[in-house]
């Protein structure tokens, strides 16, 4: 049984009927005018597979490690710029309609639109822990046209582009990684030898402070310590000889003593001295040629040669003042041309010679020579300590030096660790830093042999675009669907208006609310004859109507539009091929 | 079957029944003979047997006999919104479903001056009207006219379209006749088919000549703001109730 509100429903639609039929016909005859109206358009598709690379990855990391899912989007974007859309509208007049409304740029925006790209994955197992994830394994490149020759041709420089790109793409990027890792490579290791010299120079700069070398520093500086000391102590030693000296010398009478032949010479310089005497008295007495001359010379010659010339000059001296004196006493006698006289004055020239010759090597002496060996011999000992002393002197001042030197080297050693620290850090840091480096260019020059020889992850044509004989839109029949669906709603939507704006009373039930009561009674709408007959001439003229109008719309559209049997032609092929 | 004597105004009705009965009807009023195609032609539905519609109007018929005899009352007026919504077509089968029952006799008076349909319904011959009489130019009983077959039923119609109908329907003559309907015979019920209301205010300045007002309101015609204006317009009077004509679906309160 009807509830009334459901009856109340179909009484409105039976009300509405005229409403919801014309409007519902009126939409479906549209949506099927522009079902059959629609150019047919032909999709042509290819589809690219992505292949594994031959070379199996772990053993060649690729270089390349991005997802493909990325990569195949910024090869997208690298093919499908206006450059490239441009020239492949003016290829094949695309939208040709159009070019002179509006501008390439905004007709390649629609070309980046209508060309598709989708990819294509597939579940793949993880060999390493089971798990399925989706990868990526394929995509799809599709593009719609009115003519299948033109969709094949633009896919078919797609897919060009795509494949072109997606070579130069992975060459590239791989050629970039080595030649990127070779710069890296080349000034890490500049900056290692630059620390190396620089650590050179700071060992050579710090040598005593070095942690190496501090033990032997520490060392130096204990030995140079001792040795100062020693010094030291000996200096102290010969200076209280030398004050013992100097008393001794000061109580000494310098000319006092025996200088005759008779007393024992105890040292060779004395022997030397005394014999240089006699030599020169003898001289003076017997001239040079006397055989006892020749004799003692003889004998002041080796005493010279063991005592070493070093008196040399005194007893040069010594011996001239003899013969000037001899030769004074001898003048007083005798005249210049006495023989004796002659040869004193030839001896004194020798001598005198010799004595200009060994003039600049002695030290000057003093004319007055002290004649006793005491104060001799103490003045030769003072002598020689003073100079001991001064020699020790400088020893002391250079062994001072060198402990200075050894004692600052050793007291930058603590920051001299920790500078040489700093550079040793850096350099171990870089070195490891290049081995790495270094590796990984060998990697990457691998990873990019494997891509010059195509060995890589590359693109490849599975579908090569297709030559559509079937047109891919419009889905007539869908459409058809569709006009029909929308038909009826707006047809029921239409009949709601009217009803909603119908303000006339229908029905006992609505006149019983309007008026708070219902009616007495309700009668039928009571025809006759009349009206039927009535009803029935309204009929058949609204279909001669109808018929009448569609006849001539068929003509007319014969003659303005297009033929009938074109039309007709048009219609069944476009029906047939759904 | 035994009926009352006719309808006669100018004579004194004949007091023997059986006489009347045996010999042809008295020629007071006029016997117009109707065929029953012609009814049903014209949309008079009450008369035919076993017609559903006859029952509808046969139940209509009992309860404005119920209302009218529980208050006493004789007249009855019909009357809608607007033209055409039917209100001729229930009167006059209200009036032969009346007519139609023993114990009533029926005087049916078409007050649509403007558009009179009584005598159309009853494809009555031209002849005098109402506003033949009120121009004074006929007798009431040359106006009268009985259909045959219907002995209860007087009709009186309005032949012709009479443009100044408010100007006649409140002059002194209609009332005089309207008291004089009433009073003449006191178990007659007097059906009165008015004009509609909005279209003129005819209707108006008669209802008061009436005791009761029956509104006739038409399925998919009637806007409901017509509908309460009419209703407005009948306040004061004593509606006792509404007929849905046209309706897709007969109805009828119990």
């Amino acid at each position: 049984m009807m509830f009334k509100e459901q009856k109340q429903h179909f009484q409105m639609l039976r009300r509405r009927k005229w409403q919801i039929i014309l409007t519902a016909l009126a939409v479906f005859v549209v949506t099927a005018a522009v079902a059959f109206l629609l150019p047919p358009l032909y999709e042509s598709k290819a589809t690219i597979l992505i292949e594994e690379p031959d070379v199996p990855s772990d053993l060649v990391k690729s270089t390349i490690s991005s997802y493909v899912d990325q990569r195949i989007q910024m090869i997208n974007q690298r093919v499908m710029t206006t450059a490239n859309l441009i020239g492949l509208i003016r290829k094949y007049n695309l939208y040709a309609g159009d070019w002179n409304t509006h501008p390439l740029t905004e007709l390649a925006e629609r070309l980046r639109k209508d060309i598709h790209m989708d990819l294509i994955s597939a579940d793949i197992v993880d060999p390493a822990n089971g798990r399925t994830s989706k990868a990526t394994i394929a995509f799809s490149l599709a593009y719609e046209d009115e003519k299948p020759i033109v969709a094949q041709n633009v896919v078919n420089d797609v897919v060009s582009l795509y494949l072109n790109e997606n070579l130069r793409d992975r060459r590239e990027r791989a050629t970039q990684t080595t030649t990127f890792l070779a710069s890296e490579a080349d000034k890490l290791s500049r900056h290692v030898l630059q620390l190396e010299a620089a650590m050179a120079d700071f060992k050579a700069k710090y040598a005593g402070s070095l942690p190496d070398d501090l033990t032997v520093t520490m060392q130096s500086v204990d030995r140079t310590q001792r040795d100062l000391l020693d010094v030291q102590r000996r200096m102290e030693d010969l200076q209280q000889q030398r004050t013992f000296l100097q008393s001794e010398l000061a109580s000494t009478d310098p000319y006092g003593g025996p200088t005759s032949s008779g007393q024992a010479a105890t040292s060779p310089q004395e022997q030397l001295r005394i014999s240089q005497t006699d030599l020169a008295r003898l001289r003076a007495l017997y001239g040079n040629n006397h055989p006892d001359v020749v004799k003692l010379k003889r004998q002041v010659e080796g005493l010279k040669a063991a005592v070493g010339g070093g008196n040399d000059r005194a007893a040069l001296e010594e011996q001239y003042r003899q013969l000037k004196q001899q030769h004074a006493v001898l003048r007083k006698k005798y005249s210049d041309a006495h023989p004796d006289v002659v040869a004193l004055n030839r001896q004194i020239a020798e001598v005198k010679k010799e004595l200009d010759q060994t003039k600049d090597t002695d030290s000057s002496d003093k004319a007055q020579q002290p004649t006793n060996p005491n104060y001799v011999r103490l003045q030769t000992q003072l002598e020689s300590v003073n100079s001991e002393l001064s020699a020790l002197q400088k020893q002391s001042a250079a062994i001072r030096e060198t402990l200075a030197k050894y004692e600052s080297a050793a007291a930058r050693a603590p920051q001299v660790e920790k500078d040489y620290q700093v550079l040793a850090r850096d350099h171990d840091a870089s070195l490891t830093q290049l081995q790495d480096i270094r590796s990984k260019q060998t990697e990457a020059q691998l990873a990019e042999n494997v891509e010059v020889e195509r060995k890589g992850e590359r693109f490849t044509i599975i579908e090569p675009p297709s030559l559509p004989q079937l047109p891919s839109k419009p889905n007539r029949p869908a459409i058809l669907l569709l006009g029909l669906v929308f038909g009826l709603a707006a047809g029921i939507g239409m009949g709601f208006l009217a009803e909603r704006l119908d303000d006339r009373i229908y029905g006992a039930r609505q006149l019983g609310a309007v008026l708070g009561a219902p009616p007495l009674i309700a009668v039928p709408i009571i025809r006759t004859e009349a009206d039927i007959k009535r009803t029935r001439t309204r009929w058949t003229a609204a279909s001669a109507v109808v018929v009448g109008g569609s006849v001539a719309a068929l003509i007319l559209i014969h003659l303005f539009v297009m033929p009938l049997d074109v039309l007709w032609a048009v219609a069944e092929r476009r029906l047939a091929v759904m | 079957m035994p009926d009352k004597s006719p309808v006669s105004i100018v004579k004194t009705g004949a007091a023997d029944e059986k006489a009347l009965r045996q010999s042809v009807p008295a020629p007071r009023t006029k016997s117009i003979p109707v065929a029953e195609e012609v009814l049903r032609e014209n949309r008079i539905v009450a008369a035919t047997p076993g017609d559903e519609r006859a029952d509808l109007f046969r139940i209509l018929r009992r309860q404005i006999l119920q209302t009218l005899a529980r208050n006493d009352q004789r007249t009855l007026a019909i009357t809608s919104a607007k033209p055409g919504e039917g209100k001729s077509l229930v009167s006059v089968n209200l009036a032969v479903s009346l007519a139609m029952d023993v114990n009533q006799t029926i005087l049916l008076v078409d007050l649509d001056l403007r558009r009179p349909r009584v005598h159309e319904y009853f494809s009555l011959p031209p002849g005098r009207g109402l506003p033949d009489y009120l121009a004074g130019k006929a007798e009431l009983s040359d106006c009268l006219v009985r259909p045959a077959g219907f002995e209860r039923l007087v009709v009186l119609p309005s032949h012709g379209h009479h443009p100044h109908s408010s100007e006649i329907l409140s002059a002194p003559r209609m009332r005089n006749l309207a008291e004089e309907l009433k009073s003449r015979y006191q178990d007659r019920i007097i059906l009165y088919d008015l004009p509609p209301l909005l279209a003129t205010d005819d209707a108006l300045g008669f209802l008061p000549q009436v005791e009761a007002v029956l509104l006739v309101v038409a399925e998919g015609d009637t806007r409901q703001p017509e509908l309460e204006r009419a209703m407005e317009l009948l306040k004061g009077t004593n509606v006792i109730g509404t007929v849905l004509n046209r309706a897709h679906e007969t109805y009828y309160s119990y």
